[in-house]
Order: structure tokens, then sequence, then C-alpha cells
């Protein structure tokens, strides 16, 4: 049991901060990425041999904690967060004010797939293939939104300093 | 930027602050929690698959019309079109387990549950499990399709891009504001076989 505790002690701790991000740049919040992370990370803990074996646990918490998040039908009653309040930093949380909105409107402007496709590459590093099976799509899929994703981002970030 | 890892670098760069506050022992305590509800769990859950495959049984033994007719209660209305999609319109949430069979009878299997979420729920939808969602639901109940009107929730549903052996899995939660205006939401899956009915996320742990 001991052996079990530090051994996911020693996931939780590498994989905690990488996998807040990559849900908060998915849902476009900070704070609703926090309570389905930890509540992922919960998860992981109650069946930690079978999470263990996973090809990618970090993978595993994140599509948990995605999952959680309330389907995109929510928005039809403004839960899930609309561009207005994307952008409008949280008074609660010290951290809020730390991410550029800037950064979060580009996010924001991509397909939920595709925010989901760089986000778990940029923050995981999966490969495609791995990103395929926590998403459940095909491969090609991803390739094609992580491209796509990819240069809307650059075009947006890119426009956005040039402003500057 | 020079190159894609340039861009990455920059999005990484500025996530940096974001970092998990929740320490261990809180997680590990939530885990054990889940870990005694899921397993006091299993036979309520299984007394839920055989009520709904009872249900099944009522339906698919009734009358049988080439034409399935359209079923229309006050809260619901189950209502087939010529194209061979069925439009699904909810208004209350009341009779889930008649409208599995309503559904059923239409062609489209499917679990409905309604929920009705507690003022203090931190979370709204459904834990975790080990069922796989497919894809395909995006193709049975294309983004974008569904509408609401008027105090209506709109979904039509495409049962002919249902793949076999497949059910819809739908969870409606019911919230109430503090003015007691109901406001409700819906969670959608697709999986192959029955659904496990919905634990709701303010009672698994929370």
């Amino acid at each position: 049991m001991e052996h079990r505790r530090a051994d996911f002690a020693a996931f939780y701790e590498s994989a905690r901060d990488d996998c807040l991000r990559a849900v908060t740049a998915s849902l476009g919040s900070r704070q609703a990425a926090e309570e389905v992370v930890a509540e992922a990370f919960a998860r992981a803990w109650a069946r930690w041999p079978r999470v263990a074996d996973h090809p990618s646990p970090r993978a595993w918490v994140v599509r948990t904690a995605l999952n959680m998040h309330i389907s995109w039908w929510r928005r039809w009653r403004g839960e899930v967060l609309t561009p207005d309040r994307y952008d409008q930093p949280d008074q609660d949380d010290p951290d809020a004010a730390t991410l550029d909105p800037r950064m979060m409107a580009a996010l924001r402007s991509l397909p939920l797939r595709q925010r989901q496709v760089v986000a778990l590459r940029i923050f995981l590093d999966l490969d495609s293939k791995t990103t395929a099976r926590t998403l459940g799509i095909a491969a090609g899929t991803v390739t094609a939104h992580l491209a796509r994703a990819t240069s809307a981002l650059r075009a947006h970030l890119t426009s956005v300093t040039e402003e500057e | 930027m020079s190159d894609d890892d340039d861009l990455y670098a920059v999005v990484r760069t500025e996530f940096e602050p974001v970092r998990l506050r929740a320490d261990l022992d809180d997680i590990t305590a939530r885990g054990r929690t889940l870990r005694r509800r899921r397993n006091a769990g299993v036979a309520a859950s299984l007394a839920v698959v055989a009520a709904v495959a009872s249900v099944a049984v009522t339906v698919s033994t009734g009358a049988k019309t080439d034409r399935p007719a359209p079923m229309n209660l006050a809260a619901w209305s189950v209502e087939p079109s010529p194209d061979g999609s069925v439009v699904l319109t909810i208004r209350q949430l009341t009779d889930a387990g008649r409208l599995n069979a309503a559904l059923r009878a239409v062609g489209v299997p499917a679990l409905v549950e309604f929920e009705r979420v507690p003022a203090d729920a931190k979370l709204v939808g459904c834990a975790e499990n080990d069922q796989p969602a497919l894809p395909e639901l995006n193709s049975v109940m294309p983004i974008g399709a569904a509408q609401y009107r008027g105090g209506e929730h709109v979904f039509p549903i495409r049962r002919d891009r249902m793949p076999a052996g497949t059910t819809l899995h739908f969870v409606l939660f019911e919230e109430r504001s503090d003015r007691g205006v109901p406001t409700i939401s819906v969670r959608t899956g697709l999986v192959k076989g029955t659904p496990l009915p919905c634990e709701p996320l303010w009672r698994s742990g929370k």
C-alpha cells in the first residue's frame, strides 16, 4: 500500500500542473479546470493499479477531467463559459490575473476539438496516436486538427503582437 | 515565430503560473471515498439496469406497428420524422421510464435519466466510468442541431446513424435559481450495450 501511494504521489507531483494547464486551455476556465482535474486525480487514485498501467496516465486524467466537465449542450444555458466570461479574471483566484486574456482569446477562437488537440500536444506532449485514443477520434483527424489549430493560433498571436 | 515548437513554447510559458493547488492528502482522501462509494454502488447500479431491461421487454412485447406513432405528453414528446430521424422534445423532467420506452418504441435504444441538482452541488455532471463513449454520437446527434426554444429542449436524433447494438444515454439535470426558476442542462453519450447509470458528481465523494 505504501509503495502504491508513493508511486501515485510521484505521478501526482510530476503531472498535476501540466494536466491542469491542458484542461484549462481546453475549457477556457482555470477555476472549472481546477475542480475537475482535482476530481480526476482522485479518481485516478481510486483505481490506481489500473490507471498506472494505462499507456499514458496523464492522458487518462485529462480525458477524465474533460469528460466530467458538462457536455457542450450545457452552453445553452450559459453554464459553459461564453466568450465574455472567458477573459474575465476570477476575482477570487490569485492566479487568474497572470493568464494573459489575449492568449485565452486566441485559444477560445479555436473550435473545441482543435483546442483539445493542441492542448494535449503542448502540455502533455502526446503523439497523434495517443491523442486520438484519448479523445476518441481518428489519428488522421488529430493531425488535421493540430495543423489547423497551430496555424490559427500563430495567426492570432502574431496579429496581436503586431498590433502592439 | 519560426516554427511550431516556438509557438508551443510561447503558450507553455504563458501557462507556467497555472498550478494545481490541491495537496496530495486531499486527493487521496477523495479517492478513498470514491472507492468506497463505487463498491457500495455496484448493487444499486445492477438494480437500475434490471429495471431498464424490464421496461425494454415490456415495450418489445407490446403492440407492434409498421410506423411508430408519435407520443406527446405535457412533459415531453417523441416524434418520428419522415426522413427517418426522431425529434425528442423535453419540457419537464418527469417520467423518465416512460420516455425510455417511448424512444425504444420508435427505434431509438436509449437510457434517459433525470436528476435534480442540489443547491449546494459544486459540480454538475456524471462521474467518469470505464464505459467507452463512441464518437458516432456527433453523427447521431450533430452538434448545433439541438435547439432551445420557448422552454422546450429539442433534440433531433438520427436513429439511422446509430451503430447496431448501441444505446443513447441522456442525463438531464435540473437546477433551480435562487428565485426558483428551473434550468436544464444535458449530458449525452453513445455507448455499446446498456449505458451505466449516471453517478452524479455531487454524490460521488464531494
